[in-house]
């Protein structure tokens, strides 16, 4: 235990050394995570299940799971951040699986990277985040439809690449072809504008 | 299939990391795929430059600002774990009174109606446990281990008044998706109590809310999460009552 840890002490921790602190069971250190992650992790899953009270429960359950299981995130295959929207991700195609079984409804127009919306009134950080998501936006724009749809497809439909060669009526090896295409593009783009980690380097 | 095999065809292997990356393969393909990640170096690293891509999507979607609702929620269940979950002796009075009004404050909203509920319940037990060992306790039973795996699990169930703290050791560790159940039986029926996970060490100390009166014993089962109405597997515990 850190029993001497300020709440602002906290604040200025690394998301990994909070992940140490919530390993540890502090509740303090996992509302920081909260509050840095929260908003990316609901945003998330609002845009994968299309529904805000579904997105709430989501989110929460990704986040308990985080606390529950701190102990399986691995630093060396990646963030806090990214290793926590994957759960929030894996979890709300869940939610989508649970929900079609009973009425499938998913719009495959829907381009996930093309929706905009201005922002009401914004704390700093949501702006901040906001202005983030609309550079990102911006970047994934200039991919060719034909690869932001199939990535699409996979990240925020949860299909796999048989069942979206199916959906497209397209073979196998065009959809995989595709996906691959679009990740190194916007990898090559955006990693670098992004000052995203690892954006340095080069494929083998 | 060897190293030289996977990457004979390397422009299909990398569309498949590519897919993999993504999340698009099916299970078995995944798990096909990871043997070979697992043992080539250069495809884990294509998988984790991949990945940096796959990472930015999700600030490509559209930013909401969640519900407070959220917040309040899970930092309830998460301040109530912390203290079940063996902390209780090391938290700081200033600390628990916050925990308390916090809760207060949480009471004031039916919508949280049910996590309180739950905070409310374990609330209860956390509270015989800080009182520190001895003082109303009425007694200390040994919990039997059931089956194989939990042969050396050691438990006790720690009664106080009407509910009770049950202590374990050595438990089978869980899947990622299963939590531990502790169930009251009374008249043969099981009824749901709390659910518990392990710290590192395989122990934990699970709250066994009330009430307790003419119930005959305190079992704990693994069950998927977040845990069920019914039991689904067989119980590892048995802990006689009364
Ligand atoms: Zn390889």
């Amino acid at each position: 235990m850190n029993p001497t840890l300020t709440p602002e002490a906290l604040q200025r921790l690394a998301d990994e050394d909070l992940m140490t602190l919530v390993e540890r069971k502090d509740a303090d250190a996992f509302a920081v995570l909260y509050d840095r992650h929260g908003g990316a992790a609901y945003s998330l899953a609002h845009r994968i299940v299309g529904d805000p009270e579904v997105a709430e429960d989501v989110t929460q359950e990704a986040f308990l799971s985080v606390w529950r299981s701190g102990a399986r995130f691995d630093a060396t295959r990646g963030s806090v951040r990214s290793w926590t929207l994957g759960i929030v991700r894996n979890r709300a195609i869940d939610a989508l699986r649970r929900a079609a079984s009973s009425a499938p409804k998913l719009d495959l127009d829907d381009d996930a990277v093309l929706d905009t919306k201005p922002g009401e009134q914004l704390t700093d950080s949501e702006a901040i985040r906001r202005e983030t998501s609309l550079r990102v936006r911006g970047a994934l724009g200039e991919l060719p439809a034909e690869q932001s749809e199939v990535i699409g497809l996979a990240y925020f439909g949860g299909f796999t690449h048989s069942e979206i060669a199916d959906m497209l009526g397209m073979p196998l090896g065009t959809v995989k072809g595709r996906m691959r295409l679009g990740l190194e593009k916007i990898r090559a783009t955006l990693a670098e504008r992004m000052g995203a980690k690892r954006s340095s380097e080069v494929l083998p | 299939m060897t190293r030289a095999e996977w990457h004979a065809d390397s422009e299909r292997l990398y569309d498949d990391l590519a897919a993999y990356a993504l999340g698009a393969l099916d299970a078995s393909e995944t798990a096909e795929l990871e043997c070979h990640i697992d043992e080539c170096e250069s495809c884990r690293e294509r998988v984790r430059s991949l990945r940096s891509a796959v990472d930015l999507l999700p600030a490509s979607v559209e930013q909401r600002t969640p519900p407070a609702s959220l917040r309040e929620n899970l930092l309830a269940t998460v301040r109530a774990e912390a203290t079940t979950a063996g902390d209780a002796a090391v938290r700081r009075e200033p600390e628990r009174a916050l925990w308390w009004q916090r809760l207060a404050g949480l009471m004031a909203r039916p919508a949280a109606a049910m996590t309180v509920l739950i905070v409310l319940t374990v609330g209860v037990a956390v509270g015989y446990l800080l009182r520190g060992s001895g003082e109303e306790t009425k007694g200390l039973v040994s919990a039997m281990p059931l089956g194989p795996q939990a042969a050396q699990v050691s438990a006790t169930l720690e009664r106080h008044g009407d509910s009770a703290t049950l202590h374990v050791n050595e438990m089978p560790k869980l899947d990622r998706d299963e939590v531990y159940a502790v169930w009251v039986k009374r008249a043969g029926v099981l009824e749901p109590r709390s659910t518990f996970v392990l710290g590192m060490d395989g122990s934990a100390e699970a709250a066994v809310p009330g009430p307790l009166e003419g119930a005959d014993a305190v079992l704990v089962t693994a069950e998927p999460r977040p845990g069920g109405p019914q039991p689904t597997t067989q119980p590892l515990l048995e802990a006689p009552l009364g």
